[in-house]
């Protein structure tokens, strides 16, 4: 088991994150026990953050106690191995839109101490800016299916992140635009980033997922 | 009984779409005729045979005509594969309630979870070769210099000031938030499974009612075949697709009512019914479809309380069983009305009759279990034990409507366990 970032272990190509909750599966992934400590595999089929490290994403901006904003929380896959990494000292919000997903992901906050559930639009931050009190992120990561989630991401960062702090956006391009290609696509979205952003690496999250790609930058 | 409901009316919808050729695009522009055997006859006069009810004073001339002899002499040979590929006529004989071009579909609540997460695990070796499907994949062209040397900056001090607590409470504030939101989006939303459940019974005795009429009247041709047949709905089945009495072949009857062809198609023969007149055939059909199209209104309502059901009360819906589960909580109002209720309550819901007949006069026993009694357990359960069957049920639906309502956990598997063995116990 080598610690290849923070809090992000890899066995035989395998990746993993140190169970914050022993005993206890998120997704139906598996467990592993090294040392009498207790793995969870981090399966990249099943999250787009896992796909790109597993691509080789350079730096991975989440360490023990990480304050991270996380638009798309979904059922809490991804969510959970973040909450992983940063231990019982960090803390993720977890937003989503739809109600369905949510109950699942309140579930896992009740488990896992450093999540909170956030039912709300990414599109409308002031709505939950005030549950924050004001407190800046160290990471902004977003994965949701929307239009605009450039400018969602864009319009959150300028409410949450300092200057120099970092952001991982999942784009997806099937959710943009059906006609262009994904290049294109994803061109016209780092262009919109970029307003916000110093983008310092792309990578695609294929073949985990199709027409994806993981974008990394920096707040300006 | 999930199970079984579940599939009995499955694939009731799969075949009433076929057959009433809402099901495929392709059916519906043809009329009733399936894609591969119909594909033969015109479908202009397809049309002029069946017209719509609302052009029915004109229909004499379209009428007189057998409608479905071209496609009879082309049946055989036909493969008996599809059940109901043979039909009189290939219009729909009802103006169809729905708008053209309906198709019935399953309600998508359920998939959503599906889509929205990425595909499964597939095997590794797909892993290594797209991964460079694009150019933009290579950082080079966007990453500048700075991502070698990325440091991340030291943490400032954006931990919540303040004594450690901030963040539980925060953390409490917000799940209890998004917990309570999560639960006004979904309060009320049981009506609708109410209504639904509600009107199953209805459509029922709708169903015998025109059913009874339907084949009393046909019975004049063929009075026989009620008393071989003995089952409403196959029976309209053979009236629909078949009619006639001489068209009682084996295949025809065969097609679709397997089990007792031989038997009606000896009494077809010598039927002493009367001859019939290919005008009143044809009204007899006309109300052989119309209730047949309830039973498939009946099979997609079945299909909605489930989904329904499962989105509003999953626990609730597991142990009872979606019908009965929208039956029980119809009773009770609302799902915050049922989360509160003590199990004798919910046991006894349907049973108000014989309660108050118990409460009355003390002489009469009092009643064990109300509508509850449909459960399969319970009606697997010897009659002595029943009683004691009905309360351990209601207990357990007790305890799901609470999670349902005050929680989100799935613990449907514990209490079905826990029925499986009482009922072990007084099997
Ligand atoms: C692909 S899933 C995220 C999966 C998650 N990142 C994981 O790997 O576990 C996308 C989620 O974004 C949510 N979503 C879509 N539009 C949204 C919006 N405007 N605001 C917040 N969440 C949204 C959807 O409900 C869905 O759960």
């Amino acid at each position: 088991m080598k610690e290849i970032f923070s809090g992000i272990f890899e066995n035989e190509g395998k990746l993993f994150t140190k169970n914050l909750v022993p005993g206890k599966k998120v997704y139906g992934e598996r467990l592993v026990l090294v040392n009498k400590k207790e793995f969870r595999e981090w399966v990249p089929w099943r999250s787009k953050l896992g796909a790109a490290i597993k691509n080789g994403l350079k730096h991975v901006p989440l360490q023990n106690g990480s304050k991270v904003l996380y638009l798309g929380s979904s059922e809490g896959t991804t969510p959970s191995h973040v909450s992983d990494i940063i231990g019982k000292n960090g803390l993720l919000l977890g937003v989503d839109i739809s109600e369905r997903v949510m109950r699942k992901f309140i579930q896992l906050c009740e488990q896992r101490k450093n999540l909170v559930p956030i039912l709300a639009d990414a599109n409308q931050p002031e709505q939950y800016a005030e549950h924050l009190e004001g407190q800046a992120v160290d990471l902004l990561f977003q994965d949701i299916s929307q239009k605009n989630q450039a400018e969602i991401f864009n319009k959150n960062a300028k409410l949450f992140l300092k200057s120099g702090k970092p952001g991982l956006i999942a784009l997806k391009a099937k959710s943009i635009s059906q006609k262009e290609s994904p290049e294109q696509v994803f061109r016209k979205e780092i262009k919109v980033l970029e307003n916000e952003f110093k983008i310092l690496q792309v990578l695609s999250l294929g073949p985990f997922e199709k027409d994806h790609a993981m974008v990394f930058g920096e707040k300006k | 009984m999930r199970r079984k409901t579940g599939g009995k009316f499955g694939s009731i919808r799969k075949s009433a779409s076929q057959k009433y050729g809402k099901g495929k695009k392709k059916d519906t522009a043809r009329g009733f005729s399936k894609p591969s055997s119909g594909s033969k006859r015109s479908s202009r006069s397809d049309r002029s045979e069946r017209p719509d009810r609302s052009t029915r004073p004109g229909r004499s001339t379209g009428r007189s005509k057998r409608p479905d002899r071209s496609g009879r002499s082309k049946r055989s040979g036909r493969s008996t594969k599809s059940k109901y590929s043979v039909r009189p006529r290939d219009k729909p004989l009802v103006v169809s309630k729905r708008p053209e071009g309906h198709v019935f579909k399953k309600p998508e609540m359920r998939t959503s979870k599906k889509s929205e997460k990425p595909a499964r695990q597939k095997p590794e070796s797909h892993k290594a070769k797209k991964t460079e499907s694009y150019k933009v994949d290579k950082a080079e062209s966007y990453a500048l210099q700075k991502t070698e040397s990325y440091e991340p900056k030291k943490r400032e001090s954006y931990e919540p000031k303040g004594p450690e607590n901030r963040v539980d409470e925060l953390r409490k504030k917000l799940i209890g938030k998004a917990r309570s939101q999560v639960r006004a989006k979904y309060e009320g939303r049981e009506a609708h499974a109410i209504r639904a459940a509600a009107l199953i019974g209805e459509l029922d005795s709708c169903f015998n009612l025109l059913a009874e009429h339907c084949i009393e009247w046909y019975s004049m041709h063929f009075p026989e075949l009620e008393r071989i047949a003995r089952d409403n709905e196959k029976m309209l089945k053979l009236i629909y697709f078949v009619g006639n009495r001489e068209k009682f072949t084996n295949e025809n009857v065969t097609e679709q009512f397997p089990e007792k062809a031989e038997k009606i198609v000896n009494a077809a023969a010598k039927s002493m019914g009367s001859d019939i007149q290919e005008p009143a055939l044809k009204e007899i059909q006309l109300l052989a479809l119309n209730s047949l199209q309830l039973k498939e209104e009946r099979a997609f309502l079945i299909t909605f309380i489930e989904s329904e059901m499962l989105e509003v009360a999953k626990n609730f819906s597991a142990v009872a069983g979606p019908l009965l589960a929208a039956k029980l909580l119809g009773e009770a109002g609302s799902m915050k009305r049922l989360a509160v209720l003590p199990s004798s309550t919910i046991q006894l819901f349907g049973a108000e009759k014989a309660l108050f007949r118990h409460l009355k006069n003390r002489q009469v026993k009092p009643p064990k279990h109300g509508f509850i009694f449909m459960h399969p357990l319970v009606q697997k359960t010897p009659r002595k034990n029943k009683g004691k069957m009905a309360r351990a049920l209601a207990g357990k639906l007790a305890i799901a409507a609470r999670e349902d309502f005050f929680g989100e956990k799935d613990i449907s598997e514990g209490l079905l366990k826990g029925l499986e063995q009482r009922f072990e116990e007084l099997k």
